[in-house]
């Protein structure tokens, strides 16, 4: 039974994880970085950024990057498992740096860009289906220019990008509030508290015809109890045994006993007294003579 | 020599420090904006003290406006709005939300919906009322407010605390205080603004009407009840999921009858905390230098007008549904103004009307109903307008 509730745990543990890592996206990538981002040690290298398009921190330790090169090699970047922050917040952003040296941490990659093909997010497993892949094509790359998602026309494309925004969203011009986009075609309020009402009307006349009919079923079975008992009194009546029926106060004082008597219970009572010795052993520790001063020999 | 030397070094010494003491004192920092917000929260105390208006809220709401605006040196770590400071530390349950859901727990193991469920078309008043939250958002609108602004304004009229320090959170932060002290006020007042559009929107034989006795409920009517409204309510609007989620939550743990303890906890010491917490924080935030703003005053002025169309928007419904009903299922118009949230002293207002005119028309159980209908209402029209605006 154990082993069960052990798989199922894991089973849901597991499917939340990769729940989880399918929020993360390749969001943007600069190959050719010469004037561009640092690295936390001052040099210039490709990077690639990550983003957590859902909202809830996503572990990153033991995933893998897998990094196709032209020639059709496979470089396998596995991000360290025993890095305890190797995570990424909700609707943040993490730069990996492809220097081709993964002893410099965490977010340095063992491959490099030069001869890129393609770049893939995989799960611990590092096989199956990639949770994110984007295709490079070396050719096009530009000096200082990255590529990236970005939304055109209402969907998302991976394009070449306007300005380089590492750890940051590649929508660079004023995206508009919601409330100021709803204001410019609602300037009134008219059609919010249209649909408001509507709305709120829709929920409560649901609410209310729900409870309607469990009102109207609830009142027929009230009834047809109320008809059944009133059948087994009659027969008890009738066969005139000495079962009086009793008065609605003379029913109401019983429960009322029943109930103070239900409520003055204990859960169980042995009735068994038991004295326990209470001993009060010795000890130097806590002997007074050790706390007090001598007296002093003249 | 040496020694007047010294001593006038020490004297000039204790004085440089008294000097430097004076100026970190209230006293050398004092405004006029400290002392009328001051005065204010001495008003809310003695209100809800002297009058009892609303004790439970008025009293720690007017002392935390009292302490929210000792004035202080900045830097400190003492202030609302110092990052680290204690009260920065309370306030921010109010800033992300957390403090209302928790008050709607608690109102949802205090509350009996018996009289809504026995009485189901009473939902449909508590629906009507909330007309005064959109009239304000539309108002608010007019005068040059933003969208997110006119939201948090709007809300106001559903004469529902928590839920206005949930989307004002949400949707204008600044206006936390001003939108907060005016709820509570207004909901403070109910007793005094509810009666005045009550008799101005019904006639004397309406006020006369005496309602059928409710239909006993049983418990498995009131069982089903918190499950099938959160399903209901929160699958057609999500972003209402905290407030209504725990409302109904707070409901069943009171009527499932197997966790007597945990409602009791909820209903009980639980609401009471939190209520203190919230009170004296939301208090504090309306420090004179965010507070006193013509902006501030707008949001007075449009609350009450959005709680002045709300107590009428229930009158009024509830007087086009007697247009449909028959003469024994008629409804008292006097139970219409308990569609706005404030509960239970909208539905104690109806009853004391509906007693003024009649000595035998108890109208406190029939209230109860729009009453409640009117928290569902008003937490439903907050999760449309975070998921409009937000």
């Amino acid at each position: 039974m154990k082993v069960i509730y052990i798989l199922i745990f894991s089973l849901i543990t597991l499917g939340s994880y990769a729940q989880g890592l399918k929020d993360v996206r390749i969001n943007e990538v600069l190959v050719k970085n010469l004037t561009n981002y640092e690295d936390d040690y001052g040099d210039r290298s490709s990077w690639f950024e990550i983003y957590n398009t859902g909202h809830a921190r996503i572990k990153l330790g033991g995933c893998n990057l897998k990094a196709t090169m032209i020639d059709g090699t496979v470089v396998n970047y596995q991000i360290p498992i025993s890095d305890k922050h190797a995570d990424i917040a909700p609707l943040s952003y993490r730069i990996f740096y492809c220097t081709g040296s993964d002893y410099k941490g965490t977010y340095y990659t063992n491959f490099t860009l030069d001869n890129i093909k393609s770049i893939a997010l995989y799960d611990a497993s590092g096989k199956g289906e990639a949770i994110d892949k984007v295709d490079i094509v070396i050719g096009d790359q530009v000096n200082d220019v990255s590529v990236g998602n970005k939304k055109v026309d209402n969907t998302v494309i991976f394009t070449t990008l306007t300005e380089v925004t590492p750890g940051a969203t590649n929508e660079t011009g004023y995206v508009k509030p919601k409330s100021v986009k709803f204001l410019e075609h609602d300037p009134t309020g008219g059609a919010m508290a249209f649909t408001a009402i509507v709305v709120v009307f829709t929920v409560l006349c649901l609410l209310f015809l729900i409870f309607k009919l469990i009102g109207v079923y609830m009142v027929r079975v009230a009834k047809r109890k109320d008809t059944n008992s009133k059948r087994v009194k009659d027969s008890a009546n009738t066969v005139g045994n000495s079962t009086s029926s009793y008065s609605g106060e003379e029913v109401a004082a019983i429960a009322m006993a029943l109930a103070l008597y239900k409520e003055d219970l204990h859960d169980k009572e042995s009735t068994i007294l038991t004295i326990n010795r209470v001993a009060r052993a010795y000890s130097p520790w806590s002997s007074k003579i050790y706390g007090l001063r001598q007296t002093p020999r003249k | 020599m040496l020694e007047l030397v010294a001593n006038s070094s020490f004297l000039s010494f204790i004085g440089e420090n008294l000097q430097q003491f004076y100026q970190f004192t209230g006293f050398a920092n004092i405004t006029w904006g400290h002392i009328i917000m001051i005065c204010i929260g001495l008003g809310f105390l003695f209100l809800a003290i002297k009058y009892k208006f609303e004790p439970m809220l008025l009293v720690p709401i007017g002392f935390g406006i009292i302490l929210g605006n000792i004035p202080f040196y900045p830097g400190m770590d003492v202030g609302i709005y110092e990052e680290g400071s204690v009260l920065n530390l309370l306030y921010f349950g109010v800033v992300k939300g957390l403090y209302p859901p928790l008050i709607f727990l608690g109102i949802g193991a205090l509350t009996d919906f018996s009289s809504l469920i026995s009485n189901p078309k009473l939902m449909l008043v508590g629906a009507a009322a909330q007309i005064g939250i959109f009239i304000a958002y539309s108002a608010a609108l007019a005068f040059g407010y933003t969208g997110a602004e006119a939201g948090a304004i709007g809300i106001i009229g559903g004469a529902d605390g928590p839920t206005a320090i949930f989307i004002t959170s949400k949707l204008a932060p600044d206006f936390l205080g001003a939108v907060a002290v005016s709820a509570y006020s207004y909901m403070a007042m109910v007793p005094i603004i509810q009666p005045i559009v009550m008799k101005l929107f019904t006639t004397k034989k309406e006020r006369l009407i005496k309602m059928k006795p409710a239909r006993p409920i049983s418990q498995t009517e009131k069982i089903l009840f918190p499950i099938v409204g959160v399903l209901l309510t929160t699958f057609i609007v999500p972003s209402a999921i905290p407030l209504l989620g725990m409302l109904f939550l707070g409901n069943l743990l009171k009527e499932c009858g197997v966790t007597k303890r945990l409602a009791i906890t909820a209903g009980g010491p639980l609401i009471d905390i939190v209520t203190i917490l919230i009170g004296i924080t939301v208090g504090a935030s309306t420090q004179a230098t965010t507070f006193l703003t013509p902006k501030s005053v707008g949001i007075f002025v449009l609350g009450a007008c959005s709680f002045f169309v709300a107590t009428m928007g229930g009158v009024l419904f509830v007087k086009f549904m007697n247009l449909f009903l028959s003469e024994e299922n008629k409804i008292n118009p006097l139970i219409g103004n308990a569609g706005v949230s404030a509960v239970p002293a909208a539905a104690r207002v109806s009853h004391d009307m509906g007693l003024k005119y009649d000595k035998s028309n108890y109208l406190l159980m029939h209230a109860m109903g729009p009453n409640v209908a009117g928290v569902i209402g008003s937490a439903v029209a907050a999760g449309i307008l975070l998921g409009f605006l937000a």
